[in-house]
């Protein structure tokens, strides 16, 4: 299974320049694997990196350090040409529907512009897939001839989802792409991005921060805190049986319906802020916050290990 | 728009049509001098009168042709100094702004602080003396010191656009950097420009009339509102409204470029829209 990843991350670092020669350790040696085919859900608070990690992998940023491999090719290798034909089969979709369309432009040329950037089709063979592509994201054709202030979140949100299908990605990175919307738009879209996986056979690399909407549409779920990847683990099992205290609280902090319920689930509320980036603490970066925190915590970094086949985390309280 | 801004339109507009139409509404040739009629003195002659309504200069050249056709120049070089000042500065604003690092340093880091540092009409006089009076190298100073407002409006802009996600977009699509900025970032970041040439054509007219009154302007017997400032100077006593009219023409085109780049930022910003 692991020789057929689409995407394959080793150590990934980005550091970003701060001012007084600090560095803020954006990202700070993440790696996973995402498989063809799945959803990959990465969790974590603002600022964690998860959005840095999401934008490296489409050299929209370029990382400090590590290792990118999609379908077995280097992407830090490649050369600025080489990468532009690979941005074919890499898109995204952004969080805010509002700054992620051109106002100035016409629906029409947003979706039909990576056509015209890879010289594809004829005017009339782009205005036609154009058409299509508002169909296959349930818009009305005719939408293309009108500007983006004329819409909804939700709508722009899935005008932003047609561009990113254009050139028939293999694999798109969705950076919160429901965050900014209403809750009962929110559904829409994710059932939106699921039929268009089994219809496209596309692969997600799904960013929230939050773990609700991730549990629904992905395959496996990683759980990042301070720019390091705390949790990773098939969806259901991470759900189920959490192995990190970081994990356990962001399960606890998802709202329920049913207030009845929320008496079975372990209660772990945190306190304190997310410690700065540009000096994060000790050995286990969490343990400032962790309720669990022990002596060792404070100065020895917790490896990052499989403790179920399949399910990693970084935690000693899992030795 | 408005109500002065609306004004302002109207009075630009009718000093353009003046100027396109100058040889048709003139009732006189500009250029012209006439000796003065038997019995008429000099104080006589610079009177306006039934004939010449806005009186006679020092040579008999009949003032009202005068102002009609300075008003070419003066159009001519609002319009041709911000049109290449600002074409100036939005290349390299664009450039400074979107590349950033090395290339914003020197720019904007260096080259707009020098260019600043320097009085500006000192400037344009130095260059004009060197190069020769004539229209065109009037209109080349100015460009040449005009340039770094619009340079700096735009980095400024395209600092600010270049960050939205639809630029991302752009990237993640694989567009080329010249379509990112042309396609993307200066159709939005082109509007406060808009507000910056208006009151830049004011300027460009202020200072064209500055330099023409020095005699750096344009060369006689060119009729320009600045060089009929000048030559009214030594009348000042006896006729002081050789020196008026030009001067309300100056007054009443800048005031008309003011009007509509107030109006142009309030309509633009809708912020202060009510």
């Amino acid at each position: 299974m692991q020789a057929q990843a689409l995407v394959e991350i080793k150590n990934l670092t980005k550091h970003f320049p701060a001012a007084h020669g600090q560095v803020v350790r954006a990202v700070d040696g993440v790696s996973f694997n995402i498989q063809k085919g799945e959803t990959f859900g990465l969790v974590g608070e603002s600022g964690c990196g998860k959005t840095t990690v999401g934008r490296c992998l489409l050299r929209l940023i370029e990382p400090t350090n590590g290792e990118i491999r999609f379908d077995g090719q280097d992407l830090l290798q490649l050369g600025k040409g080489e990468m532009r034909a690979l941005r074919r089969r890499l898109q995204i979709v952004f969080q805010d529907p509002y700054s992620s369309l051109n106002p100035r432009m016409k629906v029409g040329d947003i979706i039909g512009e990576p056509l015209v950037v890879h010289s594809i089709g004829n005017k009339q063979e782009r205005k036609d897939r154009v058409a299509d592509l508002l169909k296959v994201v349930k818009l009305d054709p005719d939408y293309a001839n009108r500007y983006p202030h004329q819409f909804s979140g939700g709508q722009r949100q899935r005008i932003g989802i047609a561009r990113a299908l254009a050139l028939n990605p293999d694999f798109i990175v969705a950076d919160e792409p429901v965050s900014a919307l209403d809750v009962s738009v929110q559904a829409q879209v994710v059932n939106l991005l699921q039929d268009l996986q089994e219809q496209f056979g596309l692969t997600y690399l799904f960013i929230s921060h939050g773990l609700a909407v991730v549990e629904h549409i992905s395959t496996r779920v990683g759980v990042m805190y301070l720019g390091k990847l705390v949790e990773l683990a098939p969806a259901v099992e991470l759900y189920q049986t959490p192995k990190h205290p970081y994990t356990q609280a962001l399960l606890a902090s998802i709202p329920l319906p049913d207030p009845e319920q929320t008496r079975d689930r372990a209660r772990i509320a945190l306190g304190g802020e997310v410690p700065t980036p540009l000096n994060p603490p000790s050995g286990c970066r969490f343990h400032t916050r962790c309720p669990y925190a022990m002596e060792k915590c404070k100065i020895t970094e917790p490896e990052f290990k499989e403790v179920a086949p399949g399910h990693f985390a970084a935690c000693f309280l899992n030795e | 728009m408005n109500r002065l801004g609306k004004f302002g339109l109207v009075i630009i507009a009718i000093f353009f049509l003046v100027a396109l139409f100058a040889p048709l509404i003139a009732p006189y040739d500009p250029r012209v001098q006439t000796q003065a009629k038997p019995g008429q003195s000099r104080e006589e002659r610079y009177q306006p009168s039934r004939e010449h309504l806005l009186g006679q200069d020092d040579l008999g050249r009949d003032v009202l042709s005068r102002i009609i056709h300075g008003a070419r120049v003066s159009m001519q070089v609002g319009v041709l100094v911000v049109l290449i000042s600002a074409l100036i500065g939005v290349l390299i604003g664009a450039i400074s702004g979107y590349y950033g690092g090395w290339v914003d340093h020197l720019f904007s880091g260096f080259l707009f602080n020098v260019f600043m540092s320097f009085p500006s009409l000192l400037l344009a006089i130095a260059m004009v003396a060197f190069l020769g009076p004539s229209l065109r190298n009037l209109i080349l100073a100015l460009s040449i010191i005009g340039w770094v407002g619009y340079a700096r409006l735009i980095r400024g802009q395209v600092l600010k656009v270049r960050e939205y996600d639809f630029v991302t977009a752009a990237r993640a699509i694989g567009t080329s950097d010249v379509r990112i900025v042309l396609q993307h970032i200066l159709p939005n970041a082109i509007q406060p420009l808009i507000v910056q040439a208006s009151l830049g054509m004011a300027g460009a007219v202020l200072s064209e009339a500055s330099l023409s009154f020095l005699g750096l302007g344009v060369p006689p017997p060119t009729p320009s509102w600045g060089s009929m400032l000048n030559d009214a100077r030594p009348f000042l006593r006896d006729a002081p409204h050789l020196l008026i009219f030009p001067g309300i023409a100056v007054m009443l085109t800048v005031l008309a470029f003011n009007f509509v780049g107030d109006g142009l930022r309030e309509w633009l910003d809708p912020k202060q829209k009510r």
